[in-house]
């Protein structure tokens, strides 16, 4: 982060952090306004549902133009944003996998199937395990795998919350005959057993990089 | 009065003490303190990723669990604090100093003992507070009009970003965009659409819980993330767990007087949860015989600070509990909670829900105890835990809140929510805009409009009439005062040095 030594006076405006709040305050304050501008505003002894977002998006816009002004006369004090892209976009992918995959959702022409947790839950955390500049596929995969039991396991079985478990073709074949308890926790144990089964195939490369790592740190 | 008192503790009791509300109150402190422990994650992720866990209860039993998770949260804190030296909150930076400090001369087990003992003492001082204060002050409360709240809440409003630090003027528009946030939605009065932007979504407004967990849980992972993982060196040479009696009689008095000094700062709006263990450990510094100890170890330099921690903690349910305004940004996502319960926070809760009211006060103790009895054990499991690395811990994170989230209503658009507000989150502490206003603003502000419109109905649309109320009046220049003195230069550069976050 250090290569960049610009600072103080020399930081150009698009960089300082109080300009760059100062320009999103103030957009904000306009989308406000902009979507309360129809309300009525009623009057003092009937205030009606627009006069609050309309007085508060004034007053917002004017803090936003107060925080660029204050950002473009910093001389000394201006610090330089400073911001990550790999960790939001991808993290932020990942539960967007989750949001729509988890029972389906149809966008226009696309509709996505139910993938259910046991296949949307290891994909989620492979995909949000990659967000780290650390991350190591082998490792995630049996995370996902291993987690995605466990969830099912506590949410679905022992809370009884409403989460699909099972892909959509596939909940359609089973659930008639076995009723609903039981697909699930063969389910569970089934991916326990593969995890396991990862676990001790890859451990020797595992356990190779956690040495080299423990190394690295002594 | 004091036979009132009695009764009502044992109403409370016959309460809390139900074997379902007992193995509540002992899931919320296991799972508080599990992700409590976790580095870099304070009682206010920690409440907002565990917060879909408790929405299965019934209401009294799942703001135990809460309770529960707020205590287990504050102390798994403590714990990563003294054997990682990496504080996952700003409360406990200074059990950091000397709590780690006495965990590199391999009497880790000690500090986590007092620090055990202390929290619960402070607890039990900080859970008779609220006891004796809840009545008295709840009927006050009861005779404030819609004015009297208004400005009552103006001024709450007004303390809590004066006393959060940071820029004030940053903090006023994470307020404001909050307010406005709360107002997204249907008009309670005319049903009319407002900020919506034509989307059924947003009819319904912004759900708390999600954009808590957005703002808070998601938005702490993301900001660790980008800290390159320097693996956490972890004593594992605990020691011995409890303190001798020498150490007791050491700490005895740093114990009382963390345990006063937390509860009147805890009552504070803003970051009284905070500044609590500061001021005890400036107290303890300046009381003790040979001030240079501190930084190298000293026990009283665990013992104040967390007792003064927990016992601020405790009394901060206290402007919730009766007057109804949630002090700090976690108190916010307490109240919310409730309000979901269809209990929401208000003077009348105690006269309406007298078994709910002291069910909880009740448990608040029980819960403090069952963290002495159930850590002080378990220290071996966390301890391992800590040793688990972050990019195995933030996946995990991440799944539990997508399907915590979704498996509350079963809606994907609140999973989306949850993600945008973690991304916007992260944005909005880049650019230093700290997120902690704009909960307690989306949280109050449906209230503070509803107790305006009412206060201009009843004064006839008369704003003199309205502001112009004795107990108002006095209220509304009081927070002109707070403000624009915390504007004032030299008020201005104390603040910032204070941290924001809860």
């Amino acid at each position: 982060m250090g290569e960049n030594t610009k600072t103080g006076t020399n930081l150009p405006p698009y960089l300082r952090i109080d300009v760059l709040s100062g320009i999103l305050v103030s957009i904000l304050a306009l989308v406000i306004w902009f979507g309360s501008a129809s309300l009525p505003v009623g009057e003092l002894r009937y205030i009606g549902p627009g006069l609050l977002p309309s007085v508060l998006s004034a007053v917002l816009f004017f803090c936003g133009i107060a925080l660029i002004v204050i950002g473009l006369t910093q001389t000394a004090e201006a610090e330089r944003v400073f911001i990550a892209v790999r960790g939001p976009v991808v993290v932020g992918t990942a539960i967007l996998f989750f949001a729509v995959t988890i029972r389906g959702v149809t966008l226009g022409p696309l509709a996505i199937p139910q993938l259910g947790l046991l296949v949307t839950g290891p994909l989620t955390v492979i995909i949000a395990g990659m967000g780290s500049a650390e991350a190591r596929l082998r490792e995630l995969i049996i995370l996902g795998i291993a987690l995605t039991a466990a969830g099912v396991l506590v949410f679905a079985d022992v809370l009884s919350m409403t989460v699909p478990v099972f892909p959509g073709i596939l909940e359609s074949e089973i659930v008639v005959a076995w009723g609903v308890d039981w697909p699930q926790r063969i389910a569970v144990a089934a991916y326990a057993v593969i995890a396991l089964g990862l676990w001790i195939v890859f451990k020797p490369k595992l356990t190779g990089q956690k040495n080299n790592t423990e190394e690295e740190q002594l | 009065m004091m036979n009132g008192l009695i009764e009502h503790l044992a109403l409370g009791f016959s309460v809390s003490f139900t074997l379902q509300n007992l193995f509540l109150c002992l899931i919320g402190c296991l799972t508080g303190t599990l992700i409590g422990v976790l580095p870099g994650i304070g009682p206010l992720a920690t409440i907002a990723i565990l917060l879909p866990l408790t929405f299965n209860a019934e209401p009294v039993g799942s703001l135990i669990m809460l309770a529960g998770i707020y205590y287990g949260a504050q102390y798994g804190g403590s714990t990563t604090a003294i054997l990682v030296n990496m504080p996952g909150e700003a409360s406990s930076v200074v059990t950091a100093l000397d709590g780690h400090a006495m965990a590199r001369e391999g009497r880790a087990g000690k500090a986590l003992g007092i620090s055990a003992i202390g929290s619960f003492i402070a607890g039990t001082f900080g859970t008779l507070i609220i006891a004796g204060l809840a009545m008295p002050l709840a009927a006050v409360a009861l005779s404030f009009t819609a004015g009297n709240y208004f400005g009552l809440m103006v001024l709450g409003l007004t303390l809590a970003i004066v006393l959060a630090g940071g820029s004030l003027l940053k903090a006023v528009c994470m307020l404001l965009i909050g307010v406005v946030m709360a107002l997204v939605g249907a008009d309670p009065l005319t049903a009319q659409a407002r900020l919506t932007f034509g989307s059924p979504v947003l009819y319904d407004g912004f759900d708390m819980g999600i954009v808590a967990m957005g703002l808070f849980g998601i938005t702490e992972i993301l900001r660790n993330l980008e800290l390159r993982e320097g693996r956490p060196v972890v004593r594992t040479n605990v020691g011995q767990l409890w303190p001798n009696w020498q150490d007791m009689r050491q700490s005895a008095g740093s114990i009382a007087r963390g345990s006063v000094v937390g509860s009147i700062l805890g009552i504070l709006p803003g970051n009284g949860v905070i500044l609590a263990p500061f001021a005890s450990y400036a107290l303890e510094k300046r009381l003790a015989r040979d001030p240079s100890r501190f930084g190298k170890g000293a026990i009283e330099g665990v013992a104040g600070p967390e007792s003064a921690n927990n016992s601020a903690a405790q009394s901060a349910f206290i402007p919730l509990l009766t007057l109804g305004l949630p002090a700090t940004a976690t108190m916010a996502l307490l109240g919310g909670a409730m309000t979901l319960h269809g209990v929401s926070p208000s003077p009348q809760v105690i006269d309406r829900h007298p078994e709910l009211f002291w069910g909880m006060v009740t448990s608040m103790w029980i819960g403090n105890l069952l963290l002495v009895i159930i850590n002080l054990p378990l220290i071996g499991i966390w301890v391992r835990l800590l040793r688990v690395p972050y990019r195995l811990l933030f996946p995990t994170i991440v799944l539990v809140c997508c399907i915590g989230i979704y498996s509350l209503a079963s809606r994907p658009s609140d999973v989306i929510q949850m993600g945008i507000f973690g991304v916007a989150g992260y944005v909005l502490v880049k650019l230093r805009l700290e997120p902690t206003p704009l909960l307690l603003g989306l949280v109050l502000g449906r209230l503070l409009e509803n107790n305006l419109r009412r206060g201009l109905v009843l004064s006839r649309g008369d704003l003199l009439t309205f502001i112009s109320e004795p107990l108002t009046l006095v209220l509304l220049l009081f927070a002109v005062v707070v403000f624009v003195s915390a504007a004032l230069p030299q008020f201005a550069r104390r603040r910032e040095l204070l941290v924001a976050d809860d």
